[in-house]
């Protein structure tokens, strides 16, 4: 069977290996992990992904959001998951920009159990095709 | 020199007493109380593995502690620290005399620099060990359990370590702001020569100004190129213009316009403007900032 593929843009170190990790542990294929939007964009250019799993708080420069509308632009079919701690983004950023159609948004803190996780990328897959 | 009545009283203000204090007790009581919350959690991690081998260690309840409470907890900080970013706060009131506004305002984003923080390192690392933890569990990974539990006590015991910056070049400041959106923006950037080695104290004032022009022209406006220009001007000011060829136009008016006016408003000491150009389909931000005084 086919492995879903994924990249993953995080830009805490830590949390990046933890969910490389366990993403892989349950049979999914992460084929580029970073904490650069650049580079995610040039990789999704160059290779064909099922999913990108996002942090919305990327630090200084865009946020995953923009990382997210960046990377459908490209591929239209691309599922998209956002992952955030924050339970209210919007004390963030006030005025937030729309995430694309079909995208799953979900908290850091539900996630504590990997399972959760894979189900929304299932999702995000299943939304856009 | 734009507004520069404006400018000069507000620079007074920001280099007061009163402005001064209010700021580094802001700043104390929120570090203050994320340190506290913080070894809360620490102390409960630390009793129930105390004295215990990692393959000991009670999985489920360290999971509660962290997955649970430590989450809530901080985000009990968060909400102070963000509490401030409401719309229709007291920096917005038109009743407040310019000198509460001035604290209000720079209060709101020092708040956010907060949120920010503690969202984007002390909980994401919380929840990724929580993730660690469960995973270790399910496979008996004692080595794994005891990694994260290290780490959680790294983060614990110093949360706040990180928060605030030392001073940089100006050129650095400005490359670590635009570096992050290549690939979805083109940038023409001018830097005066004697300005790109400085290290003033106002650098991460300017970058901050920079970061908030950029992602207002590409989320709201669209935009795909920006042309960028820092250069000295008279009375040890700095100007920032920022060309944009934003497809959409930015809000007529100045007020309540969010988190980014307040960070124009406040680090220019009121000395800003913005100007759309529809004919030439581009619109051009362009902010005076004074290199006197302290950090704003």
């Amino acid at each position: 069977m086919k492995k879903t593929k994924v990249i993953l843009i995080e830009d805490e170190e830590f949390t990046r290996t933890t969910i490389r990790t366990a993403l892989t542990q349950q049979g999914l294929d992460i084929v580029f992990d970073t904490d650069r939007v650049s580079a995610a964009i040039e990789f999704a250019k160059r290779n064909e992904i099922d999913a990108a799993v996002i942090d919305y708080n990327l630090g200084n420069g865009p946020t995953g959001i923009d990382a997210a509308n960046a990377l459908r632009k490209n591929d239209p079919e691309l599922g998209i998951v956002l992952l955030t701690a924050f339970l209210n983004p919007l004390q963030l950023e006030s005025k937030m920009a729309k995430l694309p159609r079909g995208s799953k948004y979900l908290i850091k803190h539900s996630v504590s159990e990997i399972g959760v996780l894979v189900r929304e990328i299932e999702a995000a897959i299943s939304a856009k095709k | 020199m734009l507004n520069s009545k404006i400018g000069s009283q507000r620079l007074k203000i920001r280099n007061s007493k009163l402005f001064q204090e209010s700021i580094r007790n802001f700043e104390e009581e929120t570090r203050n109380e994320l340190d506290l919350l913080a070894s809360k959690v620490n102390r409960q991690l630390h009793e129930l593995t105390v004295g215990k081998s990692a393959s000991e260690y009670p999985a489920a309840k360290i999971l509660e502690v962290i997955g649970t409470k430590a989450f809530r907890d901080l985000s009990i900080s968060l909400e102070n620290a963000t509490f401030v970013n409401e719309t229709e706060s007291a920096a917005d009131s038109e009743d407040l005399d310019l000198g509460a506004r001035v604290i209000n305002e720079k209060i709101q984003i020092i708040g956010h620099r907060w949120a920010v923080f503690i969202h984007g390192r002390v909980q994401t690392r919380v929840s990724a060990a929580a993730l660690m933890i469960e995973e270790a569990i399910k496979v008996g990974d004692s080595a794994a359990i005891s990694a994260a539990i290290e780490m959680l006590n790294e983060i614990l015991s110093n949360p706040a370590s990180g928060f605030g910056s030392h001073p940089q070049s100006l050129k650095d400041e400005i490359a670590a702001r635009l570096n992050p959106w290549e690939g979805l923006l083109d940038v023409e950037l001018t830097i005066a020569p004697e300005l790109s080695e400085q290290k003033s104290p106002r650098n991460q004032d300017i970058g901050e100004v920079v970061g908030e022009a950029i992602s207002n022209a590409v989320r709201h406006g669209l935009a795909r190129k920006i042309a960028l220009d820092i250069a000295p001007i008279e009375e040890n000011n700095i100007s920032i213009t920022i060309e944009d060829d934003a497809t959409e136009a930015p809000p007529n008016e100045k007020i309540k316009m969010g988190l980014g006016t307040k960070i124009f408003e406040s680090v220019s000491d009121g000395r800003w403007e913005l100007k759309r150009s529809n004919a030439e389909s581009k619109t051009i931000l362009k902010v005076v900032i004074s290199l006197d005084g302290t950090a704003n």
